[in-house]
């Protein structure tokens, strides 16, 4: 009775709005507000599919939202972060130089001298005195944040010191301004200062300043010999591309006499500036990424509006039965998709604001929101249009006589029954006496077979896009599970072990002639090796040798480490990708060298090329003096090629074993020694190791463990985000999965009365419906498995030649199980109760229902 | 002997003083083999009635009985079992499942209880229909007449104790009106088949063997057909 009641109303309200339709009188066709009150009373009348659809334009609007506010927000932090950041560092300056980059010039802004003194390593943190100028020698209004005091005011006097609270806490002091303070210098020195302020720093990083007044940096022991380093902003870098940056420092830097291996860009800045090709592969990812969002919302809102035509198909025939055109018909469903979508869209956008701004709030700006909500809305406004045409047409399509036979199965199977059909007669009873073999198994599951194959578009449809957000979660797991962490922190010397002999960097740092003095003295030779073989659960070792040399070329000058080149490694060397001759014989008896080069690492840090042909002088300590001899290049092997093949990123110079081994008059060279162990007994072997080393003060002792708990740390970040992405994906994969089954299940009311009036159980319609539900649900499987896995597989091949080593295709069996396992029961659980949601009704109204 | 046994059927709807008395003390009882019609105006209870007999509505008071069952005591279960064992539906729209074939209607029925249909007699109903041809049809590409016919076929496919017809031919024009009826007697008589069958047309009526009319949800008259 309230049901008929209210449609009283409802359509005493349309036969109203057709009375001011019809006042119009623009006959012309003002039936715009006519329209649209079918549209709004079709909205309000199907609250389900609402749902659906509003859900699912608020997903792919907060996601896209979330995205581009996220990747927005990450630039303008950054452009904040680097407004207040220098643009350059020129080291090596004498007190002229510096004062001469703060003249009268217009190319800088901003000009401060500071020095850094030489670290020193405690308990494995890297301590370093560090001075800032009083105030800039030249500030055109610019302010760069040098240290941001949480206490306290900056040092004056060479006693004072400035602290980060974590190392307070590391060097057992209380961070106060008024303590005092000791630092043991690498050489020797013990200083105690007086915080006078303390700064913040998060704990366990690897190096921490001590910052000292520009008196110390004149007058105290640790920084008064150190050259200054100017810390400079150029007038308009902003405005500059990244080459054009990196022209302009160093032009800057020649002016002024400052070598270009004296100027270090600040790479921050420089990568927020255009130019980049990071840079645009990052918009492409982010582009890629939206385009993939709002193809799976495109696939989910078509096919909410296709079962949403499908289900109206009567209502439609009625309206085109009283005169609508299909013109209006289409409008009508068009003006439905909009205004679910001005539902969906802000919702969407104040989620997606809301959840941006909680993970980056320091990139927060309203313009970037007011832009980005633009896109967004703009782009899912196209989204709902493009997904709605096809089924706006399909309900202008429908013709009154049609409407009334519509079933919403597909003809297919009719046609091949009407050719069955038409050979009459004798042909007919063939088919007639044949029938009894083409009967399908009429069961709850043989029904539910029939049901899919007979709306193969349907089933389709629904099961492409379900799959699609299979396949994209697949590729998230993938990722996670063929990330082999061990594997990225194996990358470098510990591809060849878990643990790593070196020399201590303090001790080296120490030592009159460095490594070679200490290679000279103490040698890593068989007494260590045989000590280490000794403990028990040692598998291998290996070990790698290394020459410390200076080098002078092209008039340029640095330190290196020269590796013995062995006669069998020949070949090997050969293969890699190489300029020059590479021949033992040739380098031995020729005076030859080979170089590396990765990426024109020389031209970026000197602003030449090493070329074969260039002449190398080296300078190195034999054990008694320092010696010098000039090379010439014969080879240049491709870097990339040389630390991917031999797990070595520190070589720059190789020599035949026998010339080194001449240059330092027989001296163990050994430098590295690399252990690989029984993992089983991993922990008692760095107990053991760790008690060894106290009788070898000048070795420390690396772990892999160690290594991996930083690249755990990295990687947990990342993986945090993909799973933040899947939770996105599956929600699409969830909206559509239950809005087919409701629907689907919604629109077969009457079909499902004329089952159980015919005497289907509720048992067996239970049964049928699940199976349906099932199909669709091993459907998505099986396109997720197999799609899933290739895209996965690929997706590993390309990130490999691309340089991720560490990925290995992994399975990712749980990930794939916990997909199968919510796949499955949420269509189980969503039949059950629809199939309640039926016994409210009676049978006969259910029948009378159409 | 009877085999439907209606006893006292009310069925109210909503609450005094705005009740509906859609049937009103209803008692009926139909012997084995007898083709009884049902007439009565739009809303006199007549459709109501059916669907009590056939165990598609619950009275709110009163008893059915049908080959000695009484359908109150039957839970949901139940009752659709009996339903599709003992009761056969002719609905005016036909109500044919979309996606199986005609034959695959046909012994739906047989099929959904797990059974073999009997093919020497759905051979014999089919023969009887004219539906030979049509077998391996879909719904949707038979007239109105043909769909009647092969829900027909499928409401005698389980050997029902009683065949229970709503407006057979409300959606038939008057030839084939005719045809569908003259069917439905032949399966009677040949098949001794109980029939009740409703219908507003008193000439439609008058092709049954008795006619029961019903004004108000009340029983007015009773009475064989001459």
């Amino acid at each position: 009775m309230t049901r008929g009641k209210k449609e009283h109303t409802e359509s005493r309200k349309y036969v109203e709005s057709r009375k001011h339709a019809g006042s119009g009188r623009s006959a012309a066709n003002n039936n715009g507000r006519c329209i649209r009150e079918l549209a709004v009373r079709s909205v309000k009348s199907s609250r389900m599919r609402n749902v659906f659809i509003v859900l699912t334009i608020v997903l792919s609007v907060s996601l896209l939202m979330v995205m581009a506010l996220f990747y927005a927000g990450m630039h303008t932090a950054t452009k904040r972060q680097v407004e207040g950041m220098q643009h350059v560092i020129y080291n090596g300056l004498s007190e002229e130089q510096l004062t001469a980059m703060a003249g009268a010039d217009t190319d800088s802004t901003y000009v401060l001298g500071i020095k850094q003194g030489q670290g020193v390593e405690i308990d494995g943190t890297m301590v370093s005195p560090v001075a800032y100028e009083d105030a800039p020698l030249k500030d055109e209004d610019v302010h760069l944040k040098t240290v941001e005091l949480t206490e306290g005011e900056m040092p004056e006097s060479a006693d004072e010191a400035v602290l980060a609270d974590a190392y307070c806490r590391l060097a057992g002091v209380e961070a106060k301004p008024g303590e005092q303070v000791s630092v043991a210098w690498l050489d020797g020195t013990t200083e105690t200062y007086t915080i006078s302020g303390i700064y913040h720093a998060e704990e366990h990083q690897p190096y921490y300043n001590v910052i000292l007044s520009e008196t110390y940096a004149r007058e105290g022991s640790q920084l008064k010999d150190i050259p200054w380093q100017a810390v400079v902003c150029l007038a308009d870098a902003e405005k500059m591309t990244q080459d054009e940056f990196e022209n302009v420092a160093d032009t800057f830097g020649e002016k002024f006499g400052v070598a270009r291996r004296n100027v270090n860009l600040n790479g921050t800045f420089q990568r927020s500036l255009p130019g980049g090709e990071q840079q645009m592969q990052e918009m492409l990812t982010i582009a890629g990424v939206g385009i993939g969002i709002l193809l799976v919302s495109v696939l989910v809102i078509y096919s909410v509006f296709y079962l949403s035509v499908v289900g109206r198909i009567r209502q439609f025939g009625q309206l085109r039965t009283i005169g609508m055109t299909r013109k209006q018909i289409r409008k009508m469903v068009r003006t439905e998709g909009m205004l679910l979508s001005v539902r969906g869209i802000p919702i969407g956008l104040v989620i997606g604001g809301a959840v941006s701004y909680f993970i980056r709030p320091d990139g927060w700006s309203w313009i970037n929101v007011l832009a980005i909500s633009a896109v967004v809305t703009a782009a899912d406004l196209v989204t709902v249009l493009l997904s709605i045409r096809r089924p706006a047409k399909i309900a202008a399509s429908i013709s009154p006589v049609e409407a009334v036979k519509y079933t919403g199965y597909e003809p297919g199977g009719l046609k091949k029954n009407k050719a069955g059909s038409r050979g009459e007669g004798a042909k007919g009873r063939r088919n007639a006496q044949s029938r009894r073999k083409k009967v399908r198994r009429i069961t709850p599951s043989g029904l539910a077979f029939m049901s899919t194959s007979r709306n193969k578009k349907k089933t389709a449809l629904t099961m492409a896009s379900l799959g699609i957000g299979g396949v994209l979660y697949m590729l998230a797991a993938f990722w996670v599970s063929s990330t082999d962490q061990e594997s990225y922190a194996r990358t470098g010397e510990y591809s060849y072990g878990e643990f790593l002999i070196t020399y201590s960097y303090n001790v080296v740092q120490t030592t009159e002639h460095g490594q070679t003095q200490l290679q000279a003295e103490h040698p890593m030779d068989e007494n260590l090796i045989g000590a280490v073989r000794e403990i028990d659960g040692v598998e291998q070792i290996s070990t790698a040798e290394t020459l410390s040399a200076a080098w002078e070329s092209n008039g340029d000058n640095g330190t290196v480490s020269v590796r013995p080149f062995f006669r069998e490694r020949e070949e090997s060397l050969r293969e890699m990708n190489h300029e020059g001759e590479i021949s033992y014989e040739d380098l031995e008896q020729n005076g030859g060298i080979i170089c590396t080069d990765g990426d024109g690492v020389w031209r970026d840090v000197y602003g030449w090329d090493i070329q074969v042909g260039d002449v190398v002088t080296l300078t190195w300590y034999d054990g008694y003096e320092m010696q010098e001899r000039t090379f010439e290049v014969k080879g240049v092997i491709d870097g990339h090629d040389y630390t991917g093949k031999l797990r070595d990123n520190s070589t720059s110079f190789i020599l035949p074993d026998t010339v080194i081994s001449d240059m330092v008059g027989g001296i163990d060279l050994t430098n590295t020694v690399v252990i690989k162990v029984d993992r089983e007994k991993e922990r008692q072997v760095e107990n053991e190791l760790n008690l060894m080393m106290e009788d070898y003060p000048y070795l420390s002792l690396g772990t892999l463990r160690e290594e991996m708990l930083q690249v755990e740390s990295m990687f947990n970040l990342l993986f945090s985000v993909l799973v933040g992405l899947s939770v996105f994906i599956i929600g699409f994969a969830l909206i559509n999965l239950i809005n087919t089954l409701i629907t689907n299940i919604l629109t077969r009311d009457h079909e499902f009365a004329m089952l159980q009036s015919v005497g289907m159980t509720r048992k067996q319609l239970s049964g049928m419906l699940r199976m349906e539900a099932l199909i669709l649900a091993g459907g998505n499987l099986l396109i997720t498995l197999v799609i899933g896995t290739s895209a996965g597989y690929v997706m590993i091949k390309i990130l490999r030649y691309f340089g991720a080593a560490y990925m290995h295709f992994v399975f990712p069996g749980w990930f794939f199980a916990g997909y199968a396992v919510f796949i499955v029961l949420v269509p189980v659980l969503i039949t059950e109760y629809m199939v309640r949601r039926f016994s409210r009704q009676t049978l006969v109204e259910r029948l009378r229902g159409e | 002997m009877s085999i439907l046994i209606a006893e006292n059927l009310r069925k109210y709807y909503g609450k005094e003083p705005n009740i509906v008395r859609a049937l009103d003390g209803v008692s009926l009882s139909v012997e084995e083999g007898e083709f009884v019609a049902i007439v009565g105006t739009s809303g006199s209870g007549k459709s109501t009635l059916l669907n009590m007999l056939g165990g598609l509505d619950v009275p709110t008071e009163g008893e059915v009985i049908i080959a000695g069952r009484k359908l109150s005591g039957m839970d949901d279960e139940r009752l659709t079992v009996f339903r599709r064992r003992r009761i056969g539906f002719v609905f005016q729209n036909y109500n044919l499942v979309p996606i199986l074939s005609v034959y695959e209607n046909i012994i739906l029925p047989v099929s959904l209880d797990g059974e073999k249909p009997d093919e020497y007699y759905i051979r014999k109903v089919i023969r009887l229909l004219g539906l030979e041809d049509k077998l391996d049809e879909m719904p949707n590409n038979l007239s109105g007449g043909q769909q009647q016919r092969a829900a027909i076929a499928r409401a005698l496919a389980a050997k029902p104790a009683i065949l229970l017809c709503d407006e057979p031919t409300g959606n038939l024009d008057s030839k084939t009106s005719q045809d569908v009826l003259g069917l439905i007697k032949a399966t009677s008589r040949q098949f001794n088949q109980t029939v009740v069958m409703i219908t507003h047309n008193e000439e439609i009526a008058q092709m049954a063997d008795r006619t029961v009319r019903i004004e108000d949800g009340r029983i007015i008259e009773s009475g064989w057909n001459v």
